[in-house]
């Protein structure tokens, strides 16, 4: 018994002993575990520690700002850079609302629900927004992010970075300012100002190109003047000069040019096209301007055709004073063939007329007959009215149609008249019947000019030169009294007149319509006795000839 | 009697006037001798004179008028008839003061001249 009881004492004290051995041993166990987590614990949070330091490191050194939010934790972390960026302390804690409190209340709520969607959906989180700092400046940030989960579907981190974007901005405003700004010196410009591609599209035009074709300018980017216009002649011309200047690569200035409206009014217009040179000196675009000159234009027809009706009175006016040539003119080849006629039917009543002889004299009357008619037609365009035609015309041969036309009045005047006339000189540009009246103006004044002179010296020489720079010069010299040195610049003014008949026009038409030419007309007294009257006229261009 | 064809010259600038007013004398029995200048035919009646002269007046180098004093002056008489395309006043006054026998206007019935040329040699004499 007492064995047992031994025995039994023996085995509780050693199964205590062997329990309390076990407790020691879990206990030392479980010691040494937390012992090993601790170290563990601490070595990860040195870690840790020593990455946060390094991308404070980083985010200073990139002037980038790094941040991660533990949205479970609702717990920010920044580097120093990002505290700078957004104006938090360098010790305080950051919350998700203290990260928000920094952005400007206008971008604010915008912020945050991408913040949310981007944790709630996974995605990238990407914002560029205004943060207001403590003295109430206010700087552009952008910031870009991405979800990392720790579990399966738990979002536990949003990291990222932001940077301070702020000059980017402001250049990015200055810019719009100054396109803006240009918008609206382009738009406030009546000219029409417009680049275009080498399809003919638009790739700039400004509100007066928009109001010609009756659209706005957004509409007119990307089309054509095809989309606009429906006067194809014109779309093809423009297509052709656009073609041509990107082609050659040179500036085309178009002194004239017509534009159709979405009214259906035609527009003229002058225009400039320049190609637009990439940097291999190729051009794909080109930028034109186009200045309206309707209203000029229409100035100008006026003008031009109150100058026509001015030169037709003139014209009228100073035939009655050819009348008399006019007649020689006429009557000479109507004497040749009235006595050519009159001579044939002689002959005829003859026994043996001669045939060979009446067919010669029939051939004269023939001839005669047709110089009467050109005669017949040289008044007549004299007398004509209305639009005059520009041709080449042959300086010599005009001096000699003027001198043929007044030689009898010369006659008459007594005076004594000559030709100087350069050989081989080129065409001018002009129309004939105004320059041929120029001429007779200036030698009928000529003529008036001697009448008081004795007849011995009533001379008058008529010259064509050739200026060396694109005019011919025309000269009539007289030996009259000369111009009263005063009024040298005076005569060519309207209602200006020595003479005791004439209205005082005659030299005031002369240089109306030789400005018409583009030439120049002057006088000046010589240094003997009388004045010259010039007039110069422009050589006709090589592709008019 | 052998009457010798009275002879005339005309002097006018232009050919074809030359030629048709030398036709039509021709045709009339006139013998003509023609003349483009003033100049020439005041140096070829030296040699060749002729009876009476149909004289233009307006012409480029020496007009009518000029011939007709040249023949004044030379003391050359010799009838003369003037015509003209481009009549004035004055130049018929002048004319007929410078001793010419008509002063015809052209264009000239055929008549009208013979009948001039007729009277001018019929006072061929002053």
């Amino acid at each position: 018994m007492s064995l047992g009881f031994t025995a039994i004492v023996s085995l509780l004290v050693v199964g205590t002993c062997l329990a309390i051995g076990f407790i020691h041993a879990l206990i030392w166990l479980k010691r040494t575990r937390d012992t090993r987590l601790a170290a563990e614990l601490k070595s990860a949070n040195a870690q840790l520690r020593k990455a946060h330091e390094q991308m404070d490191l980083i985010s200073g050194a990139a002037a980038v700002g790094m941040w991660e939010w533990d949205s479970q934790r609702d717990s920010v972390w920044v580097t120093d850079q990002t505290r700078a960026l957004y104006g938090f302390s360098a010790t305080e804690s950051i919350d998700f609302d203290r990260f928000l409190s920094a952005i400007h209340t206008e971008d604010r709520a915008a912020v945050r629900g991408a913040a949310l969607r981007s944790l709630q959906e996974g995605n990238r989180f990407q914002r560029e927004y205004r943060v207001i700092h403590a003295d109430g400046s206010l700087s552009w940030v952008l910031t870009r992010g991405r979800v990392e989960v720790a579990t399966a579907d738990t979002p536990a981190v949003l990291r990222g970075i932001s940077l301070d974007v702020s000059e980017r901005r402001r250049r990015e405003e200055l810019l719009q300012q100054e396109r803006a700004f240009l918008r609206q010196v382009i738009d406030i410009n009546p000219n029409l100002i417009f680049a275009k591609d080498r399809a003919g599209r638009y790739t700039l035009a400004n509100h007066r190109v928009a109001e010609i074709y009756g659209t706005t300018v957004d509409a007119l980017i990307g089309k054509t003047d095809a989309d606009f216009n429906d006067n194809a002649t014109e779309v093809k011309w423009f297509r052709k000069l656009d073609a041509q200047v990107l082609d050659t690569l040179q500036e085309h200035f178009i002194a004239e040019e017509q534009v159709t409206d979405a009214k259906g009014r035609v527009h003229w217009m002058q225009t400039v096209k320049r190609p637009l040179l990439n940097p291999d000196g190729s051009a794909d675009q080109l930028l034109g301007a186009a200045t309206d000159i309707t209203e000029r234009k229409q100035t100008e027809l006026d003008l031009a055709q109150q100058r026509n009706e001015l030169a037709h009175l003139s014209r009228v006016m100073m035939l009655s004073e050819l009348s008399g040539s006019l007649a020689h003119e006429l009557n000479q080849p109507l004497a040749a063939i009235l006595s050519n006629a009159q001579a044939a039917l002689r002959f005829l009543a003859h026994d043996a007329p001669d045939l060979d002889e009446i067919r010669e004299i029939l051939r004269d009357i023939v001839a005669d007959d047709k110089r009467a008619g050109e005669v017949i037609q040289g008044l007549r365009v004299m007398l004509k009215k209305g639009e005059l035609r520009r041709e080449p015309v042959k300086p010599n041969a005009l001096v000699q149609d003027v001198v043929r036309l007044l030689r009898s009045d010369m006659l008459n005047a007594g005076v004594i008249y000559t030709t100087e006339l350069a050989p081989k000189l080129p065409n001018v540009s002009g129309i004939y019947v105004q320059l041929q009246q120029v001429l007779l103006n200036l030698m009928l004044n000529a003529c008036d000019a001697m009448v008081d002179v004795p007849a011995a010296n009533r001379r008058l020489t008529v010259s064509t030169s050739h200026d060396g720079a694109g005019h011919v010069v025309f000269r009539v010299c007289d030996q009259g009294h000369g111009i009263p040195v005063d009024d040298v610049a005076l005569v060519f003014q309207p209602f200006f007149t020595t003479k005791t008949h004439g209205l005082g026009l005659g030299l005031a038409v002369c240089r109306r319509l030789i400005e018409a030419h583009h030439g120049r007309i002057w006088a000046t007294n010589n240094i003997g006795e009388g004045a010259s009257f010039f007039f110069s006229v422009p050589i006709k261009s090589l592709d008019e000839q | 009697m052998n009457k010798t064809p009275p002879l005339v010259a005309i002097v006018d600038d232009e050919l074809s006037v030359r030629r048709a007013l030398e036709r039509l004398l021709r045709s009339a029995g006139v013998e003509v001798r023609t003349y483009a200048s003033g100049a020439v035919f005041l140096d070829a009646i030296q040699t060749h004179p002729v009876d009476c002269v149909v004289l233009d007046l307006h012409m480029s180098e020496m007009n009518g008028f000029e011939v007709q004093a040249h023949l004044m002056r030379t003391g050359k008489w010799l009838p003369i008839i003037i015509m003209t395309g481009h009549d004035t006043p004055d130049s018929r006054a002048r004319a007929l003061a410078g001793g010419a026998v008509e002063y015809l206007l052209k264009p000239v019935d055929d008549q009208v001249l013979l009948d001039a040329i007729a009277k001018a040699l019929a006072n061929d004499k002053p």
